[in-house]
């Protein structure tokens, strides 16, 4: 499916897609994908370095709008679209072909689907038994350092917040008990706040 | 008002805009796709049951042909009661993106991509497709899996015994459901404002929400275990978990009767954000 878009004609395509009105890239991704009836989902990473160019040859402008890029043909791309509208509409000829069975379309389209959700749920599955078996780090797993000194760190931790669940599941334990707990709590975490500075 | 009667594998192609679609058929297969060409409905597969194609002010309805005056509770099985055996029958659908469809198929497979209008699916044994549907979606599956990925919008989902799977949902609000089946679901979720619940009796609950989610959580087992990535949650009873994700704005519970309850964190991709 991907094969359609060589030669530049990825490029080409979002020129068309933008002439149509500004769109922030997101929506360029969504719109390829309904285009192609989901079965050709570019990235992100496909996609921006594409945008960054066209807008480093003039063809496109961005602005900024609510914390995003929204993307706008310029004059130079609109004329840079006429000056290729053979090549466009040729283009066009080719993934209306490629979506022309719909029967083959709808069964490609099912194994890409059972395919990604499978890949996903054996993903997430894995994340979840190491997260019950707790081998995962408090802080979720993105500690910006790996070293021995980190793993201790991790296991201290973890037996920390076993002793804090020890303490507050013990029964009989005396008010002046949990203060004395809590004191220690309060003091380490001053001392590490002194030290994260 | 076109009408077709179809009894062989045909190709029709319609000249007329078509804004809503409505499906009913006892059994087979049925794809439907969203594109920006014509409407267009491929019957493959002869069936022993001839299958009626009509358009009425853009209501395009596609059904098994089945006699209006029989009895109600024995209607769903006129049919095999009239010894009709072969009513499987393969339909393919393209219609604008925009449309509205609504889809029953008693037994067999329904493949829906790139719609955008509401969505509902109704089917009794068989499995769910959708891909890039974006809208409110409605699916209910008796028994059979349901997978969606790459779905936006409001997401229902239901089955009785199939497990429930939704991968890159963008979706403000998911109710997925399932008596025996498990339930995964990978979210794109927008930060603020969803509202996600998931529910089972015997499957496991695993969820991936990103990390920068504001979030009410409730998580609750009662025979199972609850597991979850984010530390700010604290144990609230025996097998449950709640707590507040950043500003607490949305809302996320998922209750399990007896499988285990996972939740985990979805690293926000920086570049695509931007």
């Amino acid at each position: 499916m991907s094969a359609v878009f060589s030669h530049g004609r990825l490029r080409l395509y979002l020129l068309k897609l933008l002439a149509e009105g500004p769109k922030h890239g997101y929506e360029l991704i969504r719109l390829l994908e309904n285009r192609f009836l989901g079965l050709y989902a570019p990235s992100a990473g496909t996609i921006y370095p594409r945008l960054a160019r066209l807008e480093a040859e003039g063809l496109v402008s961005h602005a900024a709008a609510g914390g995003r890029k929204v993307y706008e043909i310029t004059d130079g791309g609109r004329a840079e679209l006429a000056h290729r509208a053979g090549e466009l509409a040729e283009l066009e000829r080719e993934i209306h072909a490629s979506v022309a069975d719909l029967t083959s379309l709808a069964t490609e389209i099912e194994q890409q689907v059972s395919g990604s959700v499978r890949d996903i749920k054996r993903e997430l599955r894995e994340a979840a038994r190491q997260s019950r078996s707790g081998s995962r780090p408090p802080w979720g797993g993105r500690a910006r350092w790996t070293s021995p000194a980190a793993d201790e760190l991790e296991r201290a931790f973890g037996e920390l917040s076993a002793e804090v669940a020890r303490i507050a599941r013990r029964p009989g334990l005396g008010e002046g008990d949990l203060r004395a707990a809590l004191g220690v709590l309060h003091r380490a975490a001053e001392e590490l706040r002194r030290l994260g500075r | 008002m076109p009408s077709w009667t179809v009894t062989e594998p045909q190709k029709l192609v319609l000249d007329e805009p078509v804004t809503r679609l409505e499906v009913v058929l006892f059994g087979g297969r049925l794809n439907v796709v969203g594109t920006d060409g014509p409407p267009r409905v491929e019957v493959g597969t002869a069936s022993e049951l001839p299958v009626v194609v009509t358009l009425t002010d853009g209501r395009l309805e596609i059904r098994h042909e089945s006699p209006k005056t029989w009895p109600g509770p024995l209607k769903p099985l006129w049919w095999w009661l009239l010894g009709i055996r072969k009513v499987a029958v393969q339909v393919s659908v393209a219609v604008p993106y925009d449309t509205a469809a609504h889809l029953t198929l008693t037994s067999g497979p329904v493949v829906v991509s790139s719609t955008r209008g509401e969505l509902t699916v109704d089917c009794t044994s068989g499995r769910v497709a959708l891909l890039g549907v974006a809208g409110r979606i409605r699916a209910k599956v008796v028994s059979g899996p349901i997978e969606a990925l790459g779905c936006a919008g409001e997401l229902s989902v239901e089955t009785v015994s199939g497990e429930i799977t939704i991968a890159d949902a963008a979706v403000h609000r998911l109710a997925a459901k399932t008596i025996s089946g498990a339930l995964t679901a990978d979210l794109d979720n927008p930060p603020h404002d969803s509202d996600l619940r998931l529910d089972t009796i015997s499957g496991e609950i695993t969820v991936r929400v990103r990390e920068d989610s504001d979030l009410e959580v409730r998580l609750a087992a009662i025979g199972g275990r609850v597991s979850c990535d984010f530390p700010e949650l604290y144990r609230s009873g025996h097998s449950a978990l709640s707590g507040r994700l950043g500003k607490g704005t949305g809302r996320l519970v998922a209750n399990a009767v007896s499988g285990h309850v996972a939740l985990l964190r979805r690293p926000v991709d920086e570049e695509f954000e931007s």
